[in-house]
């Protein structure tokens, strides 16, 4: 068992082989050996942790995506639609949290649960206007009329089909 | 604004995933166009998206204010000329966007002229293009190619193209690191082509670098196979005939010293295909079967030969060349298929012989064999073939003459216990009568899951509920039988698959 420590001081113990998802943890205890020592996680709030450890436990023991990957590997893996239904299910939380979720995966070198937060972003964003997704992520449109303009007489091409 | 929408490797990931939606290219572009109008944090990853894969140079030189109306969907036949040449600035202009493009189609010559020779800039114009697919029709934009071969390309596809050797040429000298080449030519390249021109293509083909990992041609001389079986790094070799006329190919051919060719390593070929929509000649199957006898092939694992159409005499010397192929140790996937009018007629020699060829191959798990013969499998025959290849998972034997099938259901189900691992088979099975008793014992097969009784004929009703009972009990995993049949045939195939799915309904409540 391995003890990690959050950024809100909550303990967790889970099993080696569930945090050893975590490209980063695993890095982490390769580096260290044997040890009872606690691990922490200053970037993740106890909330998300026990989140992504609910995603570790349901994926323990599937194959990670290894860095060498072929090209259509990771074709297969960028297409927005490929979320499997627990993966659904387990992602349809509120923004706050789906983006806390990515930030973990991120940090802690999760890319499966990366792939499922970023997808679910992209399918939010999908065919939706500049305007609605400002709206949808509270985005300050910080262009100038003119930058705007001219980025869309460059981008034509691209909407008017 | 959420802090995980201001890192960029974030941003980058969400972004690429709406660069790949599946079949709907036009909502991926509108997307990640719509986003890079977000913010001006959006604009750069959003851009670097959208741009990196282009139909055409179209877009680029949309970037340049005075071009602009003239590419216009409603100008049409536009000219130009001298004075439409860029100046300094516009080339700055039109090379605005080009390091974000990653893969590039040129196809439209007319756009071309706007990058006549006093272009301010000379060298590559795309430094970071990965993929070129270069179609393009006139002979006197050949040159313009060069403005679109960065050192760094790695895939390169040649297609609707005249003289496609002197592309070849230059793509050869410019790309050092090239992974593919597909050269497709026209029709009009081989119709028109002379014998010296022929040698000329295989010629380009052997300056191609000597780091390709795929190669798509058409067929070539003695001396190109040779350079070709001596590339260390050749994964997939496709001899694209598609579009040569084969007996012309045989007039070529018959030129080269083929009896010269020596044995060939192949190394790390681990694909070989063979395709021809025109019926073959006499001599190009001549050529593939020494070739096939001649190389080692030692990592082969896929083969393919898909020819319009074949003398018999050649598919008689091609299946014997087959069981003499020196990659049966490693060969996984196997297709032969021989389109075309059906020339049975003219075949003389035993059906049962043809089958019998692939025996060797027991690695083998995929098996597709649609040739104008019938296979003529009986019980023993088919006993034979699955106990040679135990780890089949798919086979199909495509019989495209409805003559009453010799392999019985009694027969099929013996052989099916020596391949667990098989999920398709496409076989003809006699259905005029039923030789098995499914009380008799309890076998199930594992994995089927699609079955093609291709023309098998039912001739009662009876009969076709107890084919039913029969894949019920035996083959759990099938959902549907299918079959190809006259229109009388078709109803009572009809009743074997409603009578299948009215026995799996009735299980499926029972067990929930």
């Amino acid at each position: 068992m391995v003890l990690l420590v959050t950024s809100d001081n909550v303990q967790f113990q889970v099993d080696k082989e569930v945090v050893e998802r975590s490209v980063l943890i695993k890095n982490m205890l390769e580096d260290v050996g044997e040890s009872d020592q606690s691990i922490p996680l200053a970037n993740v709030s106890s909330s998300v942790l026990k989140k992504v450890i609910e995603y570790c436990e349901h994926h323990r023991g599937e194959p990670l995506p290894s860095a060498d990957a072929d090209q259509n590997q990771d074709e297969t893996r960028k297409r927005t639609t490929d979320i499997s239904e627990w993966d659904q299910k387990f992602i349809t939380v509120d923004q706050e949290m789906l983006f806390e979720i990515i930030l973990a995966a991120n940090y802690l070198d999760i890319k499966s649960l990366l792939d499922v937060g970023c997808k679910t972003v992209a399918n939010m964003i999908k065919g939706k206007t500049p305007e609605e997704i400002r709206r949808l992520f509270n985005i300050v449109n910080d262009f100038t009329p003119e930058e705007e303009a001219q980025i869309k007489k460059e981008n034509e091409w691209a909407e008017d089909r | 604004m959420h802090q995980a929408l201001r890192i960029s490797e974030i941003l980058v990931e969400i972004f690429s995933h709406l660069s790949h939606i599946p079949l709907n290219t036009s909502l991926s572009r509108k997307s990640l166009a719509a986003l890079a109008r977000t913010c001006k944090s959006f604009c750069d990853p959003a851009m670097d998206q959208l741009w990196s894969v282009l139909d055409n140079i179209g877009p680029l030189l949309n970037c340049v204010t005075r071009i602009r109306p003239m590419l216009s969907p409603y100008t049409v036949g536009f000219r130009i000329d001298d004075s439409d040449l860029f100046s300094q600035d516009e080339a700055q202009q039109f090379l605005r966007h080009v390091p974000r493009v990653r893969s590039l189609s040129v196809h439209d010559s007319r756009l071309l002229g706007f990058l006549k020779s006093d272009f301010h800039i000379k060298t590559c114009l795309l430094p970071r293009l990965l993929t070129l697919s270069w179609n393009v029709l006139f002979h006197k934009y050949r040159d313009f190619i060069s403005l679109f071969l960065p050192p760094t390309l790695r895939h390169c596809h040649l297609g609707i193209t005249p003289q496609v050797h002197s592309i070849v040429k230059y793509v050869a000298a410019h790309c050092p690191v090239l992974e593919s080449l597909y050269i497709v030519p026209t029709c009009e390249d081989f119709t028109y082509m002379e014998p010296d021109e022929f040698s000329k293509l295989s010629d380009a083909v052997r300056s191609c670098t000597l780091q390709l990992v795929e190669l798509c041609c058409p067929l070539l001389d003695p001396a190109g196979w040779k350079y070709l079986s001596n590339l260390p790094t050749l994964a997939t070799l496709t001899m694209n005939a598609d579009l040569q006329d084969g007996v012309r190919y045989d007039s070529f051919a018959s030129l080269c010293g083929w009896d010269d060719l020596n044995v060939t390593p192949f190394l790390n070929l681990t694909t070989l295909s063979f395709r021809m929509t025109h019926k073959s000649g006499t001599l190009t199957p001549r050529i593939i079967a020494t070739l096939l006898q001649l190389s080692e092939f030692p990592s082969l694992k896929e083969f393919e030969l898909c020819f319009g159409g074949m003398p018999w005499k050649g598919a008689d010397s091609l299946f014997h060349a087959l069981s003499r192929f020196k990659a049966y140790r490693t060969l996984e996937r196997i297709t032969v298929s021989f389109h075309g009018p059906p020339t049975v007629l003219e075949h003389s020699g035993n059906p049962l012989l043809m089958i019998r060829q692939f025996f060797c191959f027991t690695q083998l798990r995929y098996l597709r064999l649609a040739v104008h013969r019938p296979t003529h499998l009986d019980d023993a025959l088919f006993l034979e073939a699955m106990s040679s290849w135990p780890h089949i998972e798919s086979l199909e034997l495509q019989d495209p003459y409805p003559c009453t099938p010799t392999l019985t259901f009694r027969g099929l189900f013996a052989a099916l216990r020596l391949c667990p691992h098989l999920h398709t088979l496409q076989v003809s099975v006699n259905s005029v009568n039923i030789d098995v008793d499914r009380e008799a014992e309890s076998f199930q097969h594992p994995s089927l899951q699609n079955l093609h009784l291709c023309s098998s004929r039912i001739k009662s009703a009876k009969i076709s509920n107890d084919i039913a009972l029969l894949v019920f009990s035996r083959l759990p995993r099938v959902c549907e039988v299918r079959c190809e049949c006259t229109s009388g045939g078709w109803s009572l195939w009809a009743k074997v698959n409603r009578r299948l799915s009215s026995l799996k309904y009735t299980r499926s409540r029972e067990l929930s």
